[in-house]
């Protein structure tokens, strides 16, 4: 069995056929509008790609995603890397960070649609909230974990302290950032379908939503099999990106 | 409180402090007048505050008194826990003396500068995500030298060091003795007046350290740095130093005796003078490990 560890492709498709089979089978034993077949969701792909609702959905959450997810990051950043080498700045951040980590994105749903209205000012700020926390929680781990000798190396060799959180504590921060954004990005994925599934006209959440609406279910099915491909798809040219950008850090993946 | 737990950590009160101190001036006076010291330590104690598990303040340091002439090679010998690393970074600056004054060049050291360049004994000082070439021409350039200034320097160590044709790769992928010559080259890049060498070669097999050890002592004869050795093997010491000072085993350690090393260079052979200095500092380091306050 092993063996198959070096074809990483044939456990692919043994898992794809796999799944295909069952969801066959299990859709076998039921009606379409209950637990419609691959066939059926591979219709209801189609159909909702000519109409282009679905091209269209996969785009607006993609937008609010990506932008809520980039928004938050560079704020997160720079902040944990200031706490995380600024014990006083640290002091007074982390109780804030210790109270609102227990309090999930979407709670703060109803209050972002009365500040900033029911259109994406409040999706995205939602999903600044949701990245922010996770990236700075991995950054001001990293920064705070790092050793020691590369920026007093730095110091000696007459860097100043901007420097050394510049050109040393921030490319040894490197791989915990890389893993905090990554992390950011998966969780940015739930809280847009959350946040549509509540309050939308537009978008992936949207779409699944009103599809048990209306009991076309085939379609909801469609919307989560488009969720799952947007985030591996993301998360791919994530790595790619991060690859190329930082080719001589240690990274973890 | 705190003055009463530093008190008891360290057996020598600031009271004594003072009355040794003017001694010391004294004599670092009539030294002026002679050969003044590039780096001197006048009754330094260093002691770390504890915390709730270690319980009282640890005294590393005290009473230390230490003279490095200009251009000279110093061995600082001492076994484990001794504070020779303490010393060391209150001379490049990491940390400051709880009492008494560390001078270079006469003048009070504040923070590291770029004229005391460090040689750390861990491979991890380097930075891992820049070429050896951005390793070395790191100092030069956080100073503001030219790139073209830069790259000269670069190009001068490298090659000082042997590592000329290795300058793209990443520290990760040389070998422990080439890591260390990356440190050694990235430092002398800075052109400093003191280097400053925390066990540099401890973490080497046998047969790199006796190679680096020839090669230390030749870049020193190029370059004509003053350097601070930190040691705790003999026979290393009596390879390298003009001088070698022994500490005494920690807490509240200082240096101790301090022997001239005549031996003429380049010393490659075990001679029967080596050995009998092998056999005197040998003596002198089991004495000081005893510890003052056993």
């Amino acid at each position: 069995m092993n063996a198959l560890l070096q074809y990483p492709g044939v456990t692919l498709a043994i898992v794809m056929a796999v799944s295909l089979l069952l969801w066959t089978v299990i859709s076998m034993f039921s009606s379409a509008w209950f637990f419609p077949s691959p066939l059926a969701t591979a219709q209801a792909i189609v159909k909702l790609t000519l109409t282009g609702e679905l091209p269209h959905a996969i785009f607006v959450s993609y937008f609010r995603i990506l932008t809520g997810w980039l928004i938050g990051c560079l704020l997160a950043i720079p902040l944990a890397l200031v706490a995380g080498r600024t014990p006083i700045i640290r002091a007074f951040v982390e109780p804030y960070i210790n109270f609102f980590r227990f309090v999930p994105p979407i709670a703060f749903l109803g209050i972002a649609i009365l500040w900033f209205g029911i259109g994406e000012g409040s999706k995205i700020a939602v999903i600044i909230y949701t990245s922010m926390f996770t990236v700075f929680m991995n950054t001001i781990a990293g920064a705070m974990a790092i050793d020691e000798t590369p920026s007093r190396a730095a110091r000696s060799l007459g860097a100043s302290r901007r420097q050394v959180l510049l050109k040393v504590v921030l490319p040894q921060t490197v791989p915990a950032i890389v893993v905090g954004v990554r992390i950011g990005m998966g969780f940015s994925f739930m809280s847009v379908v959350a946040a549509e599934l509540i309050a939308a006209q537009e978008g992936v959440g949207f779409l699944i939503y009103n599809a048990r609406l209306f009991m076309e279910t085939s379609n909801a099915f469609a919307g989560i099999i488009a969720l799952g491909l947007m985030g591996l798809i993301a998360d791919r040219a994530l790595q790619a990106i991060a690859r190329r950008l930082f080719a001589s850090h240690p990274l973890p993946f | 409180m705190a003055q009463e737990s530093r008190a008891s950590a360290c057996p020598t009160s600031e009271a004594q402090i003072l009355i040794r101190a003017a001694p010391a001036m004294q004599h670092a006076a009539s030294l002026q007048q002679m050969e003044k010291p590039l780096v001197e330590l006048i009754s330094v104690n260093k002691t770390f505050p504890g915390n709730r598990r270690t319980g009282g303040d640890y005294c590393a340091l005290d009473d230390a008194n230490l003279q490095i002439k200009k251009g000279e090679f110093f061995c600082l010998l001492g076994p484990s826990g001794c504070g020779k690393t303490t010393l060391l970074n209150l001379i490049a600056g990491f940390e400051a003396a709880t009492s008494g004054a560390v001078l270079v060049d006469g003048q009070a050291v504040t923070g590291p500068s770029p004229e005391r360049g460090v040689i750390f004994q861990t491979d991890r000082a380097l930075f891992e995500w820049l070429t050896v070439a951005q390793n070395v021409g790191f100092g030069p350039g956080v100073r503001g030298l030219s790139d073209l200034q830069r790259d000269q320097r670069v190009e001068e160590y490298l090659k000082l060091v042997g590592l000329v044709d290795h300058h793209s790769k990443l520290p990760r992928e040389l070998s422990g003795g080439m890591k260390q010559r990356v440190q050694i080259a990235r430092a002398l890049a800075n052109e400093p007046e003191i280097l400053l060498m925390d066990e540099p070669f401890a973490a080497l097999d046998a047969y790199t350290r006796g190679h680096m050890q020839r090669e230390i002592v030749r870049i020193w004869q190029a370059t004509r740095k003053t350097v601070l050795f930190v040691s705790h093997d003999i026979a290393e010491a009596l390879w390298l130093a003009d001088r070698v000072g022994i500490m005494s085993r920690g807490p509240g350690s200082r240096v101790g005796a301090i022997v001239e090393v005549p031996l003429p260079r380049p010393r490659a052979k075990m001679t029967t003078e080596f050995v009998e200095l092998f056999n005197q500092l040998s003596e002198l380091v089991d004495a000081a490990a005893v510890g003052r306050y056993a």
